[in-house]
């Protein structure tokens, strides 16, 4: 069949059939932003629900759009063609995409929780049950600071790098610079590898074990605030800080 | 494609007859849709790149004008929280006022570090707003405990609300310069020199110089001026030479790869300048364990930059004393695959305490073999040089290393403020690290007094829900560096571990501390 459109078209119409098609295809691409289907319900979630879904699920979403004037049949919770358009209704309303398929997105814009909670049963009241602290790591302070190791000391030595973890502990302990090391590392200006993006990047495992050395309390510039390298163009100011010691490439002050 | 300018009217037809003819005829007409389609592709992501870089350059714009906004009401908000503070008369009025004031303090501090200001400029005003809030919170602590505000407290909140009058009055008119026009935050961000960014800047400028003139502000709290003075207490007398250093850190640094009786190459790498001043040097093992091959431990990948092959010592010798502050070995040889499977974590060994505490001591953990080996092997390199009667705290395994966690003991009682940290490599019992610093700044004998609150009546302090597991005498410091002798309570609630601290003095709750078993072993505390 190819071959035989090919044999009908002359050499201009081919090349305007390709650049139709080349266009379509660049649109196609540009509107395929949607998100995909909602997934399947896992156990701890609600499932999804589209038209002859049953259940107290429906039940409860067929309240809602009743309340709030979407939905005009009987709360029977039987997914039918007038919850299909009480939905639609809803969505379009929403800014959600308009399928009358009720997935994640849309149990939250009703105001459902999408998890089911099925996990723990809340405590009976008067009965002291209390769960242990689970959620408290290091990992976010070390990952942070190893990306900020990797980006601003990633050739210098062990020590060096060590140094400007320190540098960054430092500056959170101090009262001229923010108070918590997310506020330090990307406070407006200070690090060059923040301001562009650098910092970003994912850190080694030498990156990580400076940075962990750092947060347990290694510091080879005795409280230094501040890091620059000689070599490099720097503000004249940072030249009246007081110079602790220098490693490698950089000179740590005070 | 020629148009071809011919006479009028009746050339026209024939003109508009060539043309057309060209434009239906040839696959140059094809090019030139095609070029024009492309062209107009072009524009339209032109045009809507621009847009988008509009959107969010206004975006920035206006959070950085918010947090400037939020930084001078915040700043008026301290002033009157000042002016409050010198009026009221404790008691728990007071207390509200002053934790009004540390909170507004922090969240100054924070919008003032989201302009795109240089440190200089902000540097005073972020100490002065810091140490507001931090003042204020020392006063929350005395109002709570029905303290009365000192003459000494009560001076200081007059400089501060002077100060922060100064402030906001300096604030209004950066804010009259920017609605006098044409200012941009960005504008000071890329660093132009525009009028409107410069009258800004010399705003912020004239504030910076004015915080530079308060008195120093010494009070009970971790940004207190004092905390920049400290001299090391820990330090022996006399000064070494160069020479006497490098003999001193060649017989402290540990012996690598299980060479025994090693001798280094010793250099020289820097000069640590201050109140600790030190030695910087590098040491390299000469013998079996030289020439190891280059490892990914602590080296820089691809070793770059200024490191060489091989493992290295570098390490520290105070100038006054001679004694090693600190080491780290890098470049060191991996050994073979550490066994995997962490344990649970480990509780320090508690010295027993006899009939003095009254309260069992406690159960040990189920025991991390590998970690108590790596804290055995930690104890015997301290021993070794020098540095005996030290009790392991706390230990916590991170991949296939353990920080180790000692403290210094006097009559029994622990001393925090005395630590001593030694990294080992779980595997073989490598010693790959060691910290003295804060040995070395708070170690003294210290002048203890006899605790007047029992085990018993410091436990009946406690909170009735948590069950005791154990207590012992300890000293502790402060966020301000002071210290006070505590009776230490390892407590748990429903299974969730923590460290209460009950002062052995007054029996007030000093601090409690959340003990977090690692995954890995060991346990971290926050």
């Amino acid at each position: 069949m190819l071959e035989t459109i090919r044999a009908r078209l002359s050499d201009e119409q081919r090349v305007i059939l390709a650049a139709a098609l080349v266009v379509l295809a660049v649109l196609a691409w540009y509107s395929a932003g949607r998100p995909p289907g909602e997934a399947d319900a896992s156990p701890a979630v609600r499932p999804t629900l589209y038209w002859g879904s049953r259940g107290d699920n429906v039940r409860l979403v067929q309240t809602k759009l009743q309340q709030w004037g979407y939905y005009k049949g009987r709360v029977d919770g039987i997914f039918g063609r007038l919850t299909y358009q009480a939905v639609r209704f809803f969505q379009g309303r929403n800014g959600l995409a308009v399928d009358g398929i009720v997935g994640r997105r849309t149990y939250e814009a009703l105001g459902i929780n999408y998890l089911t909670g099925a996990a723990a049963p809340s405590p009976a009241p008067g009965a002291a049950a209390t769960t242990a602290t689970r959620g408290v790591t290091r990992s976010n302070d070390e990952r942070l600071l190893s990306q900020l190791i990797r980006a601003e000391a990633e050739s210098e030595p062990y020590s060096g790098m060590v140094a400007v973890a320190a540098v960054c502990l430092n500056r959170v302990r101090s009262s001229r610079f923010p108070n918590t090391l997310a506020g330090v590392v990307y406070q407006p200006g200070a690090f060059e590898s923040v301001s562009n993006g650098r910092v970003n990047l994912a850190a080694r495992d030498v990156h990580v074990r400076a940075a962990r050395d750092a947060l347990n309390g290694w510091d080879p510039t005795y409280g230094s605030l501040f890091f620059w390298n000689p070599a490099k163009p720097v503000s004249p100011w940072i030249w009246t800080r007081t110079i602790k010691v220098r490693i490698g490439r950089h000179v740590f002050g005070i | 494609m020629s148009v071809t300018h011919e006479a009028e009217s009746g050339g026209e037809e024939r003109n508009r007859g060539r043309w057309y003819d060209r434009v239906r005829g040839g696959a140059t007409t094809i090019w030139f849709l095609l070029l024009g389609l492309a062209l107009v592709i072009s524009l339209a992501w032109g045009i809507s790149q621009y847009q988008a870089r509009q959107a969010q350059a206004i975006r920035l714009e206006m959070e950085r004008q918010r947090a400037f906004e939020q930084l001078v009401d915040r700043s008026e908000a301290i002033e009157i929280l000042l002016a409050k503070g010198l009026v009221t008369n404790s008691g728990c009025a007071g207390s509200l006022v002053f934790t009004d004031l540390w909170h507004q303090g922090l969240a100054a501090q924070e919008d003032l570090a989201d302009l795109p200001l240089s440190h200089v400029a902000i540097s005073n005003t972020s100490k002065f707003v810091t140490q507001v809030a931090d003042f204020a919170h020392y006063l929350v602590r005395k109002c709570s405990l029905g303290e009365e505000l000192t003459d000494a407290d009560w001076n200081h909140l007059a400089t501060l609300h002077q100060a922060a009058g100064e402030l906001s009055i300096q604030l209004h008119e950066v804010s009259r310069a920017i609605l006098a026009g044409g200012f941009r935050w960005s504008l000071i961000a890329s660093g132009q020199n525009v009028t409107s960014a410069q009258r800004v800047q010399d705003g912020f400028g004239d504030i910076a110089a004015h915080m530079q003139d308060l008195p120093t502000l010494i009070y009970d709290g971790p940004f207190s001026d004092h905390i920049d003075v400290v001299t090391p207490k820990g330090l022996a007398e006399g000064t070494v030479t160069l020479e006497q250093a490098i003999d001193i850190a060649k017989r402290f640094a540990p012996s690598l790869g299980g060479a025994t009786g090693q001798d280094y190459d010793a250099v020289q790498v820097g000069d640590v300048a201050g109140r600790l001043s030190a030695y910087a040097l590098a040491l390299r093992p000469l013998g079996p364990a030289a020439g190891a091959p280059t490892a990914q431990t602590g080296q820089a990948a691809g070793g770059g930059g200024q490191t060489t092959a091989g493992p290295e010592i570098r390490i520290d010798v105070s100038k006054t004393g001679g004694q090693v502050i600190w080491f780290l070995v890098q470049g060191l040889a991996e050994p073979s695959p550490a066994p995997a499977g962490p344990a649970a974590g480990t509780w320090g060994s508690l010295p027993a305490q006899g009939e003095e505490s009254g309260v069992p001591a406690p159960d040990a953990a189920q025991p991390d073999e590998e970690l108590r080996q790596a804290v055995e092997e930690a104890r015997r390199f301290l021993e070794s040089r020098g540095l005996r009667d030290f009790i392991a705290t706390y230990s916590a395994r991170e991949g296939d290393v353990a920080v180790c966690q000692f403290a210094a003991t006097q009559d029994g009682i622990v001393l925090y403020p005395d630590l001593i940290q030694v990294k080992v490599r779980v595997a073989d019992g490598q010693i790959l690290g060691y910290d003295g610093t804060d040995y070395l700044m708070s170690h003294t004998r210290r002048d203890l007094p006899k605790p007047a609150v029992s085990a018993a009546q410091a436990q009946a302090r406690l909170n009735p829900r948590v069950t005791v597991q154990g207590q012992r005498l300890v000293v502790i410091p402060t966020p301000a560096l002071t210290e006070i002798l505590c009776r230490e309570f390892h407590v748990s609630l429903n299974g969730d571990p923590f460290l209460v601290y009950i002062n052995a003095l007054t029996g007030e709750e000093e601090a409690i501390f959340k003990v977090i078993p690692s995954q890995e072993g060991g346990s971290l505390v926050f």
